[in-house]
């Protein structure tokens, strides 16, 4: 009976991680996090196989795993490749920007309200460039001892 | 299992008003874990997608986590409490960083949190026995392809969140999209719920019977379980013909799995201990094959590369494509973009 129970534990873990990976990709809207939830999506389907392969003490589980890894990684190199064409055209990583290339009488969907911009401390500081000394402000100079 | 028998036979008598109908068959659905538990999640997975710029974090991931306990009680437990406690422990890592792959706002987040579901299923695969499987995951997985995605994303949106992270499709599809892919999930769990396989253990104790008949030295150690690793039965429809396949564990000697092939009494001996099967021609082959053996990735290898090695020639040659691919992508769709900025200018 522990095979049995294991084999359904595991299917069930790789059946949920399918699942999320669908909502992932249904949901985002940014080109690289839909193409993380299909990575996440094969390897839902993996566990599947690797659990499948030793219930039925079968190799052709781990294999098809093995073969699933390689086309993922051929996959992963040409879609960012187009992510990065694309980029280049609109500036964006935003699929909703390539929604003109929808069937005709579909609706376009535009965006109703775009949420507030994020504070300024919330961005990254950027560093002084190496070798140039920082312009000193003279409100900095009259409170500190050394500037 | 008695609601569940409900989804093919129609026991309940009609009501007359759609409403009585209605609740009538819905009726011993509500109540079922399983329903709860789809809806729990989904509720969970909805608060805590990008929606306008804000989501219910941490409410959100308490009632996802409840849902998807609720859906996990419904399995039989592992034997003994450490492994269902390690086993759940590691699924529940992978789980949590899945969550978080698809609800996080940045990219950035979105690809760790990725690298830590890949880590997450390396070792569900190694604790399974698939220790190869298990180290090449980690290496071009999470070495490899997350680190270029991570290379894209930094080339591409190197600071924080831009509006269409922190937000999506909108409300309706994003609840609609939650409930479809918890719903894909909940109905591979029904269907395993209503599996028993109390017929494999008993073939495979058959056979170790049967075989410890015929060669009693070999077959009596032990570790007697794992001797007979598995038995495939393949039925000829059309002309009545059986073959089984029996697999043996790596210790049973390769003269004893010879000889045992050769010999004549096999098939009777089997024909005896399994009469539940029921076919004019047998044909019974022995041979050792183990998944879980202590070589494990030296049989990987060799299956590898003597089963299917035009599958592996034909995957190499398609890495080259799709790497000559990328590049070609990549170097043409520069020469395109530059020639129609020049066209736009002059």
């Amino acid at each position: 009976m522990d095979e049995l129970s294991l084999l359904q534990n595991y299917l069930l873990v790789g059946a949920l991680l399918f699942g999320l990976g669908t909502i992932g990709m249904l949901t985002r809207r940014n080109v690289i996090v839909m193409f993380l939830c299909v990575e996440m999506m094969l390897q839902g389907v993996s566990l599947s196989l690797v659990a499948w392969s030793r219930f039925h003490n079968d190799w052709g589980g781990q294999m098809f795993v093995l073969f699933i890894i390689a086309v993922a990684a051929c996959e992963a190199g040409i879609a960012l490749a187009l992510v990065l064409m694309l980029f280049k055209r609109s500036g964006v990583l935003d699929i909703a920007y390539w929604q003109t290339l929808h069937e005709d009488g579909q609706p376009t969907y535009v965006d109703r309200e775009i949420p507030e911009q994020l504070l300024e401390e919330k961005l990254w500081s950027q560093l002084t460039p190496a070798g140039v000394e920082p312009e000193k402000e003279s409100e900095d100079e009259r409170h500190r001892s050394f500037v | 299992m008695r609601p569940y028998g409900m989804l093919f036979a129609d026991t309940s008598e009609p009501s007359a008003s759609s409403f009585g109908a209605i609740r009538d068959s819905l009726g011993p659905y509500l109540t079922l874990p399983v329903t709860w538990g789809i809806l729990l999640t989904t509720c969970g997975l909805w608060l805590m997608l990008p929606r306008r710029g804000k989501s219910g974090r941490t409410c959100g991931a308490l009632v996802t986590a409840a849902g998807i306990a609720m859906l996990a009680i419904q399995l039989r437990g592992l034997a003994g409490l450490s492994h269902q406690a390690a086993f759940w422990s590691l699924a529940a890592i992978t789980l949590f960083s899945a969550v978080a792959t698809i609800t996080s706002h940045n990219p950035v987040y979105c690809a760790i949190w990725f690298a830590l579901t890949l880590l997450g299923t390396a070792t569900l695969f190694v604790i399974h026995g698939a220790q190869f499987v298990g180290v090449a995951t980690v290496v071009v997985y999470a070495g490899a392809i997350v680190v270029t995605l991570l290379f894209v994303v930094m080339l591409a949106q190197p600071d924080g969140s831009a509006h269409y992270d922190r937000m999506s499709w909108g409300t309706v599809p994003t609840g609609v999209s939650a409930l479809a892919g918890v719903t894909l999930a909940a109905l591979v769990l029904i269907s395993l719920m209503r599996l028993s396989g109390d017929g494999r253990e008993q073939r495979r104790d058959s056979v170790l019977s049967a075989l410890q008949h015929l060669a009693p030295h070999d077959f009596s150690s032990q570790e007697e379980d794992n001797l007979v690793r598995s038995v495939q039965v393949v039925h000829a429809v059309d002309s009545d013909r059986l073959s089984l396949t029996i697999k043996l564990a790596g210790s049973i000697s390769s003269q004893t799995i010879a000889d045992l092939n050769q010999s004549s009494q096999l098939v009777e001996t089997l024909q005896r201990e399994l009469p539940e099967l029921q076919a004019d021609v047998w044909t019974v082959r022995c041979l050792s094959e183990d998944v879980l053996d202590h070589q494990h990735t030296a049989n990987l290898g060799g299956q590898l590369m003597a089963r299917h090695l035009i599958s592996l020639e034909v995957a190499g040659t398609l890495l080259l494509a799709a790497l000559v691919g990328a590049v070609a992508i990549v170097v043409q769709g520069r020469q395109k973009l530059e020639s129609s900025g020049a066209h736009a200018d002059g």
